[in-house]
């Protein structure tokens, strides 16, 4: 493998991503808001807490069953700031775009931004706007930026799951990455797939307008890397073991179908307008409740629950050396239980 | 007179060594001593030195039978006048420190003194179903902590009555310092419940009773849980197909193979063909599983056509055939018998081992086996007890949680297994025996190293099938089985593996090695360990390429050194080139390897998925032979295999959607088993491999000679070949020391070495005429049985004539044969026989499973290369 220079892998979201992220990046910022590794930063700006955020999209193709790249980079964004609890308020907009892109398609995806800005009740305030020659960027690129007021009292992060909570999804996996997959390589999309992208701050408001102060303890967006990475990043981050059931996850048909012809599993496949849910188990049932009631949240479900390292399993440290901080096990239908890694690089075949 | 100083190295501590010299001092009227010491036994004689020669003549040959010596050191010592004989103790006797290079017995099997004793009526310890001596009985999977003695066993539970303890100081007695020594007074005992009963406070019924109790239950076609030596059994009379259909299905296991238990090896000949060899191996005190040939096999020369499941009638039958030796001319001997008996026979054969020309076959080794058997039917299903994908259970709540919905009733004890010990399995080929798993009966016992190696190493082995490997100078302690470390629990276990051997052996790696896969949880595992001991400073950490350590274990366990020629077949190994090798030739020493000649690469579609479903291979090479012209074939493949998913994998391929390249012989066995409707998705390891060999018939290079392929070498020249127009031609095209791969490849992770690998003059082997050969024949309605066999002709015939090319190019006349294709006896024997015929020597695998559970071994011996690199 080339280590000397920047690989595609470097930017899935998985293993490798992570350790360029915390090898290389991480230590020249070196401050502590940055070593949080949440979804955005959350900011103290003169005792108003503030969480901040950043993404750019580069999807292909920019056009998909269930929206574009516009509203992907609008509902990215307000979703990223909306995952440690803030109420988005503000966002910027900075389009990259090849010489010789179609006005036409511009203004449809330009469009779509505004709708979807308007679906999640943020203004966009700020912008830019550069063009490169011909080939020197694939038609549009989009970064957002945004800001957004975390009420009192709300403290979400990756690193707050604790024995005991449960784990909920707000709905079906994998339908974006699917979708994006299907219809960039013209694999033919099933009837009902189609992209997941959509604004959850509403979402995430209600959810913790419903319960108690302090019993909402993780939100995450499963994007990149799926549900499995995700979970794997809070396992870590929070140092305890969190095991899911495959039987409880809930993946359309068509989506699982698809899932199972290109031999992937969609624990790792992207979503845009889901999220991940780690609240005491008291509470689990009403934020179910909660969710389900939201158009993009009805098919929600509690898919697991989260264990402190030792009475996970039978783990038998090493003089210490045990396997990794924190992991994620899925129990399969058929009843074994199964390590769910972060991928590490491409999906290299194991099995003999 | 003279006095003579004996140390005695090897496994002579625990197996009642000590007493069998002072019985035989005795005999021979000799004085002196006997003692422990760290690295075994020292004996100490004074007398005629004739004497002394002819005691230590007669000790070698009649040394007791679970000792094996392994060094010999005699030294002339000064005259002591001793007064008689005596064991006498020593510090080694109690204390760790000294116990070092001390081996740890495996368990044994009940000897039969003991089983004597257990038959008597008169004796003290009749129907004891734990009766045990210094030759037999549990050892390693009772032992918690070194050395090796009854407080630091499961048996500390137990404290000896007056007469066990009697036996147990008396050095005449058969029982002298035997650990685990028990009766019905003082040890463990025997308890049954009902699963429905298990709930409840009732306790069931003890001691015989729970043993007639078990036995009814069997009798009855119903399922016993059954607590044995190393871990849990799942029972069941294995001449009634319905029981049997029963356990598949609660125990989720469709096709895979079950192992059976017979009452003695003539009732086993009612299923399997038994030589006097097999019945060495079957009654020796490992007690291994011996795979043996189904006595009558269905008919072959039904086509694939025909529904995919064999029937269950026989046409004719296939008998007498003992093994797929080289001579035989004729495929099959068809011998008349009666139809009833034999449809009986078959029908449960085929729920035994569906598809498959192979049973697996034990006798009963620990005396509850023996007492069980007397009453149950005589053929017992004996199957691991675990959930499906988990280590073996050991431990009574949780076999009672694991199996409430299984079985039916437990046969439990209160004795604690400590460490897990699956079956080992074993089968003969090419007249040896060899491991499928080296487990019970085997593992802890070292394999010795020809070179010492310069550092203590840990070995992590690969990912399914794991062992690890633990080497000290010049042994290496290969772990017993322990399984497919994806499963959470198997990969405890593998963790807990490395601490108790560790622990038991004395032994702190310096070097720890893993393979080359990065996805790996032997990998992964290995990394943590080194990035948490590296404080140290001394530890180092290398990957070894999985092709290259099976090619090393080869090497390893023939003591090799120097250049190999090493045909290395398998199902998925990661390359240094990122891709998926199987199929490969290497030119290889410890130190590296060069990657000779490969299968040629093909698209794997969907990466794991391809594995667990043959058609996809299938699709593969018919799209690679065929391109969109494969729709116009009217082969029933096609009609079997569902349209859409044909185009949508064919569309993965163009558009290189997750489709790894690889270069796998194990994806082409899937290939051929499917397309000829064999299997199309599979439930374990190597069942399309399995079925494609139970359906082919023997080696005979006339009936069925190979069918076409080609060796592409490095510029790009086609040799349509076959071994011999090689052998008699001269190299075609100029061999060019031209590097094909671009990749010196280097881990990513800083402080990892790996191995260098270099390139001379590489080729590919070109398949698809084989392919498409394989496609004409189907056309044509050859029968399955004939394409079966050209096919493993073809695959002989295409490495074969690979490594002939080698040994022109370079000279190398030794050659290694290793991966678990090998666990094919058409093709080990096929190899064997043609490359032997072309006078090279060649070497096979005899003390460690060619397939993944021997590759630690081989990362072992790479180590010293990466010290001194
Ligand atoms: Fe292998
Ligand atoms: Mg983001
Ligand atoms: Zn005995
Ligand atoms: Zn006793």
């Amino acid at each position: 493998m080339d280590d000397k220079n920047v690989l595609l892998d470097h930017g899935s979201g998985g293993k490798i991503a992570h350790s360029m992220l915390t090898k290389m990046i991480l230590p020249l910022f070196d401050n502590p808001l940055l070593a949080k590794m949440d979804d955005s930063a959350v900011l103290d700006l003169s005792g108003i807490r503030v969480s901040f955020s950043t993404d750019s999209y580069v999807v292909d193709p920019i056009f998909f069953p269930g929206g574009n790249i516009g509203d992907l980079a609008v509902n990215g964004t307000v979703n990223d700031i909306s995952m440690c609890g803030g109420d988005p308020l503000y966002i910027s907009v900075a389009l990259i775009l090849e010489e010789g892109f179609a006005k036409a398609e511009l203004s449809r995806i330009l469009e779509s931004m505004g709708e979807a800005a308007k679906r999640a009740g943020v203004m966009v305030v700020t912008g830019d706007t550069k063009v490169l020659p011909r080939g020197k960027v694939d038609k549009i690129f989009i970064n957002t930026s945004g800001v957004g007021i975390i009420p009192e009292g709300i403290n979400l992060s990756g690193s707050n799951a604790s024995p005991g909570d449960k784990v909920i999804v707000s709905g079906t996996i994998a339908d974006h990455g699917i979708t994006i997959l299907s219809s960039r390589e013209g694999l033919g999309i099933s009837p009902g797939v189609q992209s997941d992208s959509a604004p959850l701050n509403g979402m995430v408001k209600s959810i913790l307008n419903a319960v108690p102060y302090g019993t909402v303890h993780v939100l995450r967006d499963p994007t990149r890397g799926g549900v499995a990475t995700t979970l794997n990043e809070i396992a870590s981050q929070s140092n305890v073991t969190i095991r899911i059931k495959e039987e409880a996850i809930p993946v359309k048909d068509a989506v699982r179908g698809t899932c199972e012809l290109l031999g992937f599993d969609p624990l790792y496949v992207a979503n845009e307008g889901k999220l991940l849910a780690i609240v005491s188990p008291e509470v689990a049932e009403d934020v179910l409740r909660v969710v389900r009631s939201h158009e993009s949240g009805r098919d929600a479900s509690v898919i697991g629950e989260v264990y402190s390292i030792e009475d996970a399993s039978c783990l038998v440290s090493l003089s210490g050396a045990n396997y990794s901080k924190g992991s994620v096990i899925l129990e399969t239908v058929i009843g074994g239980a199964r390590v769910v890694d972060m991928l590490t690089g491409e999906q290299l075949p194991r099995i003999c | 007179m003279v006095t003579k100083q004996i140390d005695i190295s090897g496994v002579v501590q625990g197996v009642g060594f000590r007493p069998f010299l002072f019985r035989m001092a005795h005999g021979h009227k000799l004085n002196g001593e006997v003692f422990n010491t760290a690295h075994g036994v020292t004996l100490i004689l004074e007398g005629i030195e004739k004497k002394i020669e002819k005691f230590l003549k007669e000790m070698i040959l009649r040394k007791p039978p679970l000792s094996t010596i392994f060094d010999i050191k005699e030294t002339s010592i000064g005259f002591s006048g001793y007064k008689g004989f005596v064991i006498t103790l020593t510090p080694e006797d109690s204390e760790k420190s000294s116990s070092k290079s001390a081996l740890i017995s495996p368990d044994v099997s009940i000897c039969s003194d003991c089983l004597k004793e257990m038959n008597n009526p008169d004796d003290r310890r009749f129907a004891y179903p734990f009766i045990n001596c210094t030759n037999c009985g549990p050892r390693y999977t009772i032992i918690k902590d070194i050395p090796y003695d009854r407080a630091k066993t499961s048996m500390n539970l137990f404290p000896m009555c007056q007469r066990c303890q009697e036996e147990y100081d008396d050095p005449m007695d058969r029982r002298f310092h035997a650990q685990p020594n028990a009766c019905h007074e003082c040890g463990p005992h025997v308890f049954f419940m009902e699963s429905s009963s298990v709930s409840k406070t009732s306790s069931g019924s003890h001691g015989e009773r729970a043993i007639d109790d078990a036995a009814k239950l069997l009798t009855e076609g119903k399922i016993l849980a059954l607590k044995g030596l190393g871990g849990f059994h799942l029972a069941v009379d294995a001449l009634n197909p319905e029981a049997v259909a029963t356990l598949r299905l609660r125990k989720k296991r469709p096709h895979k193979p079950f192992a059976l238990m017979v009452k003695s090896v003539e009732t086993a000949s009612r299923l399997v063909q038994i030589s006097s060899e097999d019945k060495t191996i079957l009654e020796s005190h490992a007690r291994p599983i011996l795979l043996l040939r189904k006595n009558v096999v269905q008919a072959q020369n039904h086509c694939y056509q025909q529904p995919c499941q064999l029937q269950h009638f026989p046409c004719q039958t296939q008998s007498l055939h003992s093994s797929l030796d080289m001579c035989q001319n004729t495929p099959f001997e068809y011998i008349d018998f009666g139809q009833t008996f034999y449809e009986k026979i078959i029908s449960a054969q085929q729920e035994i081992a569906p598809d498959n020309a192979y049973i697996g076959i034990m006798l009963p080794y620990t005396p509850l086996h023996a007492l069980l058997l007397d009453k149950s039917p005589s053929i017992l299903v004996m199957t691991s007890g675990n959930r499906s994908g988990e280590p073996l259970s050991i431990d009574n709540q949780d076999a009672l949680d694991a199996f409430s919905h299984i079985a039916d009733g437990f046969l439990l004890h209160n004795r604690d297994i400590y460490f897990r010990a699956d079956d080992s399995i074993m089968q003969r080929q090419c007249g040896q025996s060899r491991f499928i798993r080296r487990s019970r009966g085997y593992a802890p016992l070292p394999i010795y190293l020809k070179t010492p190696v310069l550092k203590p190493v840990l070995a992590c082995g690969g990912g399914l099938k794991s062992t690890i490997c633990l080497a000290e100078g010049e042994r290496a302690f290969l772990s017993p089985h322990i399984g497919d470390l994806d499963n959470e629990k198997v990969f405890a276990f593998y963790r807990k593996s490395i601490v108790h051997l560790k622990q038991i052996l004395d032994i702190e790696p310096e070097i720890i090695i893993h393979d080359l896969h990065p996805g790996y949880m032997s990998t992964k595992f290995a990394k943590n360990y080194y990035e948490y001991i590296q404080q140290e400073n001394k530890v180092r950490i290398a990957a070894v390429q999985h092709h290259h350590a099976h090619a090393l274990s080869c090497m390893a366990e023939n003591g090799l050194e120097g250049e190999v020629i090493a045909v290395t077949l398998d199902g998925t190994g990661l390359g240094t080139d990122r891709h998926i090798w199987g199929g490969e030739v290497l030119l290889c020493s410890r130190g590296g390897f060069q990657r000779k000649a490969h299968l040629a690469y093909l698209p794997m579609p969907g990466g794991d998925a391809a594995v667990h479903e043959p058609w996809r291979m299938a699709i593969s090479y018919l799209y690679a032979a065929f391109g969109d012209d494969l729709f116009f074939l009217e082969i029933p493949f096609l009609q079997k295999v569902d349209n859409n998913k044909i185009k949508f994998i064919i569309q993965m391929i163009k558009k290189k959607l997750n489709t790894p390249l690889t270069s796998s012989c194990g994806r082409l066995f899937d290939a051929v088993a499917s397309l000829l409707l064999l299997c199309q998705k599979v439930s374990f390891e190597g069942q399309a491999a399995m079925a494609l060999e139970s359906h082919s018939a023997t080696i005979n290079e006339k009936l069925y000679p190979s069918y076409p392929f080609e060796i592409i070498d490095s510029n790009s020249h086609l040799s349509p070949c076959s071994r011999n127009s090689f052998n008699h031609g001269k190299s075609e095209g100029a061999f060019q020391e031209k590097v094909l791969h671009d990749n010196k490849n280097h881990d990513a992770v800083a402080n990892h070495n790996m191995l260098s690998e270099s390139f001379g003059m590489m080729f590919q082997i070109n398949t698809l005429p084989l392919v498409k050969a394989i496609i004409m024949d189907i056309l044509e309605g050859k029968p399955r049985y004939q394409i079966a066999t050209r096919f493993h002709m073809t695959i002989i015939d295409l490495f074969v004539a690979s490594v002939l090319r080698i040994r022109h190019e370079t000279g190398v006349n030794k050659v290694v044969l290793s991966g678990g294709v090998f666990h094919n006896t058409f093709i080990l024997s096929g190899m064997v026989g043609f490359l032997e015929k072309e006078k090279m020597r060649v070497y096979t695998h005899k003390k460690v499973p060619c397939g993944d559970g021997g590759i630690a071994l081989g990362q072992i011996i790479a180590a010293d290369a990466l010290v001194n690199q």
